[in-house]
C-alpha cells in the first residue's frame, strides 16, 4: 500500500526538493503552501504522516499543529515539525503540543528518510 | 636666729599674754607675737615652724588659725598658762596638735616641736605629690584637647566624606538598597524608591520582606539577600509590570558588605533598569532568526539536490561531475555551520541554556566532535588528539545541542590559538570524586593568570582588535561559560602566558545513573 506524506510549507523550493527525496524512497507525497491549505488537505486525504513548517504566513505552524490535533479526524496523524528557524525549547514545545518529533532544515536527505520511515503510519 | 625653723608664731588676743610660749623660748625659739589678723599675714607671708594660740582667743577664732595653720603645713597648739582638762578638750575639738601650758618642761616642750616639725614635712612631701599630680594632669588635659582637635578633624572629614558619598547614591542613576544582617533596609536612595516602588522614610528600619511596593522586584531582592550565606554575589534580570502594557527589565547585582573588622554586616543591592538593552537584545534575536531563516531555506534546497545527485538519485555522473557537486554538498555544509554560529549569537543570555535536556552516552557525545576541526588543524600540521578514559556507555542528562556547542567552542580556541606544529588534546577522564571530566589541553600562547576571569566575559579579548592575529568575536567563552553553568557545572583555567593552556569542567552525568553507581557496593 501507498504511503502518502503531506508537506505544509511555504517554500516552493523545500517543497521540490522534499518531495524528490521522498518520492525516491517510495513515498506518495502531497503539498499545501499554507496552514488553513493544509488542514483542509489532511482533512480530505489523511496521510500516513505530516511534515508541518512554522514559519508561514497566514497562521503558522504551531496554530496549525493546534488545529490538526484538535479535530477528530486529523489529530492521530503523526506531524513532525519541520523548521529552519531557531525556537526557544522547540523538542519540548512540539512534544508538548502532541508533534512526533521535531527536525531542522537544512537536513541530509538519509536522515529525513529514516525519521519519516519512524514515524510514518504511527497513527496515535 | 629668726630662721623658719625656730619661729613660733604666738597668737593673742590682746598684746602682753605671750608668756604660754615660755617652755619653747626656753629651748632657744624666737617667739612671734601677733594678734589673730597679724598671724594670718605672717602665716601667708614668712611662715614659722609652729602656731600657739592662746586660750583667751575665741573658739571661732581658733578653728580659722588651726585651719590657715594646716594649709600652710604648721602644726597649731592651745596655750594656757596651766594645763588643765578642758583645755585639753578644747584643742581636740578645734584640729590642734596640742597643748602647750607654761608650767610645762622643756622636754615636753621638744616633743611639741618634734611634732610641728613632722607636720611641716608632711606638708611638704604632699606639696610634691600634689605638683606632681597637677603637672601630671596638665599634660593629660593637653593631650586630651589635642585628641579632640584630631576627633574633630576626623569628624570633619568624615562627614565631608559621607556628604560625598550620600551625593553619588542620591544622584546615581541606579538604584540602591543596603540591608543589614537581620534583614531590615538601612539605605534606600530616590532610584530605589521608585523602582521598588517604596519610599525611604517608610522603609529604612524595617525588615524588606515586610515591604509592600513592587512585589516581583521585593521578592527577588529578598531571595538574593537570602543568598548571601552562601554567595558573595547574585545577580539575575527581573520583569517587572511597570504599567498595564509595559514591561521594566530591571538587574539586580547584590553582594556581601563587610564591616572594617571584616565580619559580615548585610548586602547592598545595586537595581540597574536593562529594559532599553533587553529589547534591542530582542530585536536583534528576532532579526537573526529571521536571517538564518531566509539563508537555510535556499540552502536546503542546494543541500539537498546536491547530495542527491552526488548519490546518483538523479541519474549517472561522470567522475568530474560527480566531485564538482560533491564539493558543491561539502561547502553547503560549511555554510550550514557559519548559519549556525550566527544564531548562537543571538541566544547569549545564560537563562536561555540547557532548556532541552535529554539522556545521552559519552561515546555517542564525543562521537565527531572533532569532526569540523580535523581539517583546520591538519592544514596548520597541529596534532589534534582524543582520548577517553571513562565509559563510553556512561549516560549523561544534558541539553545536547548547547553541550556540544560548549566543547566545540573550547577545541576551537584551543586550536585558533596554539601555533603551527603545535598539540592539542582532548579528553574525558574521571575527576577525583568519579565524575567524567571533559579537559581540552594545548600547546598554545597561553594566557596572563589576570586574564583568567576577564576571558569569560562577552566580547572579551586578550589582544588589541585592531591588530589582533585570530579572529573571533569574543564569545566562545562566554558562550561556554553560560552553558556548562546552567548544567550546574564550572570551567577551570589553567594556564600561564607562554605555556600552554588547560580547560576542564565536569560532565553532566545523568541523576539517576549517578545514583546508582553511588549505591551499587564496591567489589574489592
Amino acid at each position: 500500500m501507498e504511503r502518502t506524506v503531506l508537506i505544509i510549507e511555504d517554500e516552493k523550493l523545500i517543497i521540490v526538493s522534499t518531495q524528490m527525496v521522498l518520492e525516491a524512497a517510495g513515498f506518495r507525497v502531497e503539498s499545501a503552501t499554507n496552514g488553513e491549505d493544509g488542514i483542509a488537505k489532511a482533512r480530505s486525504l489523511s496521510p500516513d504522516l505530516i511534515l508541518l513548517d512554522i514559519m508561514m504566513p497566514g497562521i503558522d505552524g504551531w496554530e496549525t499543529l493546534t488545529r490538526l490535533k484538535r479535530d477528530g479526524g486529523t489529530a492521530n496523524i503523526p506531524v513532525i515539525i519541520f523548521t529552519a528557524r531557531e525556537h526557544a525549547r522547540g523538542h519540548q514545545k512540539s512534544a508538548e503540543m502532541g508533534a512526533a518529533d521535531y527536525f531542522r532544515k537544512p537536513f541530509e536527505p538519509d536522515e529525513l528518510i529514516e525519521l519519516v520511515e519512524k514515524h510514518v503510519g504511527q497513527r496515535i | 636666729m629668726g630662721t623658719v625653723e625656730s619661729r613660733v608664731l604666738v597668737v593673742a588676743p590682746r598684746p602682753g599674754s605671750g608668756d604660754v610660749a615660755a617652755p619653747l623660748q626656753a629651748l632657744g625659739c624666737r617667739l612671734v607675737a601677733a594678734d589673730v589678723a597679724g598671724a594670718m599675714v605672717e602665716l601667708a607671708a614668712t611662715g614659722a615652724r609652729a602656731l600657739v594660740v592662746d586660750d583667751a582667743c575665741s573658739d571661732a577664732e581658733l578653728l580659722a588659725l588651726v585651719d590657715a595653720g594646716r594649709r600652710h603645713g604648721i602644726a597649731a597648739f592651745l596655750g594656757q598658762r596651766t594645763a588643765d582638762a578642758a583645755g585639753c578638750r578644747r584643742a581636740l575639738a578645734a584640729g590642734c596638735r596640742g597643748v602647750l601650758a607654761a608650767t610645762d618642761d622643756t622636754e615636753q616642750a621638744r616633743t611639741l616641736l618634734a611634732v610641728a616639725q613632722d607636720e611641716q614635712h608632711r606638708h611638704a612631701l604632699e606639696r610634691q605629690d600634689f605638683r606632681a599630680l597637677q603637672s601630671r594632669y596638665e599634660s593629660l588635659r593637653q593631650r586630651c584637647v589635642q585628641q579632640a582637635e584630631r576627633f574633630q578633624e576626623t569628624q570633619e572629614t568624615f562627614f565631608l566624606d559621607l556628604s560625598r558619598v550620600m551625593t553619588i547614591i542620591s544622584n546615581i542613576m541606579d538604584g540602591i538598597v543596603f540591608v543589614d544582617r537581620d534583614g531590615n533596609v538601612t539605605l534606600l536612595n530616590p532610584v530605589a524608591e521608585d523602582l521598588l516602588g517604596v519610599k525611604a522614610f517608610a522603609a529604612v528600619g524595617k525588615p524588606l520582606a515586610s515591604l509592600s511596593g513592587r512585589a516581583e522586584l521585593l521578592t527577588a531582592l529578598c531571595t538574593d539577600h537570602g543568598r548571601m550565606a552562601q554567595q558573595r554575589e547574585v545577580t539575575q534580570t527581573v520583569e517587572v509590570h511597570h504599567t498595564e502594557q509595559d514591561l521594566l527589565y530591571i538587574k539586580c547585582i547584590t553582594s556581601r558588605v563587610f564591616d572594617y573588622r571584616g565580619q559580615p554586616a548585610g548586602s547592598l543591592s545595586l537595581l540597574k533598569d536593562v529594559t532599553a538593552e533587553f529589547k534591542s537584545d530582542q530585536l536583534k534575536n528576532q532579526y537573526l532568526s529571521i536571517v538564518a531563516h531566509e539563508l537555510r531555506t535556499p540552502l536546503t534546497g542546494i543541500k539537498t539536490f546536491s547530495t542527491m545527485m552526488v548519490k546518483g538519485s538523479l541519474g549517472p555522473l561522470t567522475e568530474r561531475q560527480r566531485r564538482v557537486v560533491e564539493s558543491i554538498r561539502e561547502q553547503s555544509v560549511r555554510l550550514e555551520h557559519q548559519i549556525d554560529k550566527l544564531i548562537n549569537l543571538g541566544h547569549l543570555e545564560g537563562d536561555e541554556y540547557g532548556q532541552d535536556r535529554e539522556t545521552f552516552s559519552v561515546g555517542d557525545f564525543t562521537n565527531g566532535l572533532l569532526l569540523p576541526f580535523e581539517q583546520p588543524a591538519r592544514d596548520r600540521q597541529i596534532e589534534l588528539q582524543f582520548a577517553c578514559t571513562v565509559d563510553a556507555a556512561d549516560q549523561l542528562y544534558a541539553d545536547r545541542a548547547d553541550l556540544r556547542r560548549a566543547c566545540m567552542a573550547l577545541i576551537e580556541n584551543a586550536v585558533k590559538f596554539t601555533p603551527d606544529g603545535g598539540r592539542v588534546e582532548v579528553s574525558v577522564d574521571a575527576d577525583a570524586g568519579g565524575q567524567p571530566r571533559f579537559r581540552v589541553k594545548d600547546t598554545g600562547i597561553g594566557i596572563d593568570p589576570r586574564y583568567h576571569r576577564r576571558i569569560f566575559e562577552k566580547f572579551f579579548q586578550v589582544e588589541d582588535p585592531l591588530t589582533r592575529h585570530h579572529g573571533g568575536a569574543g564569545l566562545g567563552l562566554f558562550v561556554a561559560k553560560g552553558i556548562v553553568e546552567a548544567h550546574g557545572s564550572r570551567i577551570e583555567v589553567s594556564s600561564r602566558l607562554g605555556s600552554g593552556a588547560e580547560f576542564s569542567f565536569a560532565l553532566p552525568v545523568h541523576a539517576a545513573a549517578a545514583t546508582l553507581a553511588a549505591a551499587a557496593p564496591r567489589t574489592e
